[in-house]
């Protein structure tokens, strides 16, 4: 049972759990950063990186997801390789033109069902724990 | 600011996940809103994700790029 884990990103006082992890498109692997946010019920991603991957998002199943306002915003979803510290598995992974806040998000399906994650504010220290499956 | 066809080369002497964590503030301050790409020691910067990381991946292949959209101060204030 691995567990990995990562320092919270530094903006002057405040403190992000922004980690990174592998993804593999069609150009092959690349690094992503997310936001782990245990409120989102699955990872979603900027178009911008399914560009990077060289992948046309919009073929994926279309879904709507319901963001902080209340209004919706459609995403594809698409079954990716992905990899977070040396654990490789496939995961669910949405791709958004509409996701407004700065930073892709890290969300619960696929990924808090393998590991076991901490958030540890006062330490600034995120750990994922894998679970035995 | 950066025009849109434009990038930015930084070069990095450190691990560049240490070297993100020790200066994402200067990033967030001075390149809000736009892309960072990180390959072999170097920083490329623009707002064109897939741009960048091509030229990353032109300029030092086999290398896996690492990126990310710098974010917005007020990015760090939402209720994700």
């Amino acid at each position: 049972m691995r567990i990995i884990r990562f320092n919270y990103l530094p903006h002057h006082k405040t403190y992000v759990p922004v980690v990174p992890f592998f993804i593999k498109g069609k150009v092959g692997w690349k690094e992503v950063w997310a936001y782990v946010d245990s409120g989102a019920a699955y990872t979603i991603l900027s178009s911008d990186e399914a560009g990077r991957l060289d992948i046309d998002y919009s073929c994926g199943k279309k879904g709507m997801t319901m963001v902080g306002d209340g209004n919706l915003i459609p995403v594809f979803f698409h079954k990716l390789d992905i990899e977070i510290g040396g654990i490789l598995f496939r995961a669910t992974i949405a791709f958004s033109t509409n996701l407004g806040v700065g930073f892709n998000l890290l969300g619960r399906k696929d990924i808090f069902d393998r590991f076991e994650v901490v958030f540890n504010d006062p330490k600034r220290l995120i750990t994922f724990r894998e679970t035995k499956r | 600011m950066l025009k849109m066809d434009k990038i930015k080369q930084i070069k990095i002497k450190t691990d560049p996940h240490k070297w993100v964590r020790r200066h994402f503030s200067q990033l967030v301050d001075k390149y809000a809103g736009m892309y960072a790409i990180f390959a072999n020691g170097e920083l490329f910067i623009g707002k064109d994700a897939k741009k960048l990381d091509r030229e990353a991946s032109i300029k030092h292949p086999g290398i896996i790029p690492s990126g990310f959209r710098i974010p917005r101060s007020e990015d760090f204030n939402c209720a994700l």
